[in-house]
């Protein structure tokens, strides 16, 4: 698809930024639709897992020590991971009575506003459970179950999804302000 | 600084937050992590990421995306449409029976849907256009749809049940059971309903047309077939957990093999529809996760505020026994039920009200079922019930989100007064659990 002409009326000087703020946004839009997929497929994972282990138990009195541990960790390292997805194509719940009814410059104002805050979060996250991810690194930690995997990965996906969401976030606001037209 | 004050400059941040637009699950974080600093410094941020990392070793958690799944692939194989087609003809000689047929058809697929949206959706498309072409008024055609949409937050495998088990502690299956009980006394309540109202006013529905109701018996029971396979989905996960055989997220992952099986038989299963219901399934997962990582830190730095404490003291002192407390726990809901989603009201009052109703010696599997059918009202009461928008979102021409509204009145009275009875008397919501095999 070719870009739309710019209208004339613009600065020219501009023109290369907003080029620049635009391929930002395609970039995070493909990185996390991307992500969101691989992580929404590992639910067919899930489930032969689930079942696996039901027939073995139920039907060979042979349960499993992996199972049901990696199901958990498997599942929450993908939603969690799958939550800028999510707020790629708006689905996270929001009360947007007034929101809506707002003129697109206040709007605007009140996105700014409360991205500082969404910062804040996302920012703790990928501080904080970068640093707790390091340390359970570092001590080769385990989940001191019989199974006893590394922990480690598991944590790693908190810094991983905050990072994910931040970028989402970025790229939504710049949308949001006018920066960048919206998708279709 | 004072707890009152805190707690009130806690919600005070919170709607303004909100209100200006932030998604529920980064305002609860977003707030959780300006408290923790403020009242613990920098070191107790760690609060807030361990809450993550506690909800994410949770077993049952596992449930909601496999139930969310079953769900997704069941809505691409057009059961409802099948459903709606059998029970209708079935009903065909009922005044009113088309609309007896939604809620019939509404309760069916709510026993093997755990969130409300798609029913009323495909309600909208398949049964509504039915009943406005035979003549049927506005108001009784729209009314019923709403209402029998709300029914899968109370008939199991419902997702607000599972939520409330995770946030309350009580056992899933138990839960499940106990919702089955209040669950059809509710569609019960709609189809005598529909049945006296279209007696009184004949007008209301006409009657089905004599080739509709000249269909041979044989076709009649060759349309049942088509039933036998999604029922059995429906009766393996429940009745699995009701005889102990599963946990949830085992039998949730049983219904999606079930849900696959039924699609193949129903030739609905293709890479195409398998597709959307993967994607679907992750996006509300996703969504849910979120909700619930923000809410439990949100929470947890309150209570280590001893917020909660105060909140849980002021409550149980309140002079108007423990019922009082019991009726002012519903009234919270039933407002704040008219401007938030359910999962956010759940996330944010269990964790205070539950130690309540527990220090007064109240069943918690009770004020689970309790809490479902507040979330019903919800979904149909406006101005915002999601119910009325999810139906807008699908009718014809000439039908405006104030002719939905205005259908719903009566059963919004009757979902009150079921809540009434199962406050009453417990046993309705609490009996069918107590006879499970523990």
């Amino acid at each position: 698809m070719t870009p739309a002409p710019e209208p004339s009326a613009e600065p020219a000087r501009t023109r290369p930024r907003r080029h620049a703020a635009e391929g930002f946004c395609r970039a995070i839009d493909g990185v996390n639709e991307w992500m969101g997929l691989v992580c929404g497929y590992t639910i067919l994972l899930v489930t032969l897992a689930v079942l696996y282990e039901v027939v073995a138990r139920t039907l060979f009195n042979r349960p499993t020590i992996w199972a049901n541990e990696s199901v958990i960790y498997v599942s929450a390292v993908a939603y969690l991971l799958a939550g800028a997805y999510a707020h790629l194509s708006h689905r996270h719940v929001r009360i947007d009575l007034i929101h809506e009814r707002l003129s697109p410059k206040v709007r605007a104002r009140l996105d700014l506003l409360t991205f500082v805050f969404f910062v804040l979060y996302v920012g703790t996250l990928v501080w904080v459970g970068g640093q707790m991810a390091w340390q359970s690194f570092g001590q080769s930690e385990t989940t001191g179950t019989p199974w006893n995997p590394l922990i480690w990965p598991v944590k790693l996906a908190i810094p991983g999804a905050g990072l994910l969401l931040l970028l989402q976030g970025i790229a939504n606001l710049l949308r949001e302000i006018g920066m960048v037209e919206k998708k279709p | 600084m004072s707890i009152t004050l805190l707690s009130f400059l806690f919600v005070a941040a919170f709607m303004v937050l909100l209100l200006a637009g932030l998604p529920l699950a980064f305002a609860t974080g977003a707030i959780a992590v300006v408290f923790t600093y403020f009242l613990f410094g920098e070191p107790g941020l760690t609060l807030v990421v361990s809450r993550v990392f506690t909800l994410m070793g949770n077993y049952v958690l596992v449930s909601v995306p496999l139930f969310i799944f079953m769900a997704c692939i069941l809505e691409r194989a057009g059961i409802a449409e099948a459903i709606f087609h059998t029970v209708h003809v079935w009903a065909g000689r009922i005044r009113g029976g088309l609309a007896v047929a939604v809620i019939i058809s509404c309760a069916l697929m709510a026993a093997m849907v755990g969130v409300i949206g798609a029913e009323i959706v495909t309600m909208g498309v398949v049964a509504l256009p039915a009943m406005l072409n035979r003549g049927y008024k506005k108001d009784l055609a729209l009314g019923c749809i709403c209402a029998g949409g709300g029914l899968a937050t109370l008939i199991p495998p419902s997702v607000v049940l599972i939520m409330w088990g995770l946030t309350a502690g009580v056992s899933i299956g138990q839960l499940y059971i106990a919702g089955v009980v209040p669950g059809l006394m509710l569609a019960a309540m709609y189809i005598a309903y529909i049945i006296i109202r279209c007696r009184l006013q004949p007008e209301l529905a006409p009657p089905a047309t004599a080739e509709e109701l000249a269909i041979p018996l044989s076709e009649k029971i060759a349309l049942l077939r088509g039933l036998l396979l999604p029922s059995a989905v429906a009766f393996g996960v429940l009745g699995s957990l009701y005889l102990g055989w599963a946990t949830p997220t085992e039998a949730a992952g049983v219904g999606v093999i079930g849900a696959i099986v039924a699609a193949a038989v129903n030739r609905r299963l293709t890479w195409a529809n398998m597709k959307i219901a993967i994607v679907d399934t992750t996006k509300v997962t996703a969504m849910l996760y979120w909700l619930f990582f923000g809410s439990s830190a949100l929470i947890g730095v309150y209570t280590l505020a001893g917020g909660t404490r105060l909140i849980q003291d002021t409550m149980t002192g309140l002079p108007v026994g423990p019922i009082g407390v019991i009726i002012i726990i519903q009234l919270i809901w039933i407002v704040l039920g008219c401007f938030i989603d359910w999962i956010g009201i759940l996330l944010l009052t269990a964790p205070i009200f539950v130690p309540v109703a527990s220090a007064l010696g109240f069943d918690l599997v009770w004020l689970g079922v309790l809490f479902c059918m507040n979330m019903q009202i919800s979904y149909i009461s406006p101005p915002f019930g999601p119910a009325a928008f999810y139906l807008k979102g699908v009718v014809p021409k000439g039908v405006t989100l104030n002719d939905i509204f205005a259908s719903i009145w009566p059963y919004l009275i009757l979902q009150l007064a079921a809540l009434g009875l199962v406050i009453s008397f417990p046993q309705i919501a609490l009996w069918l659990p107590g006879t499970m095999s523990q």
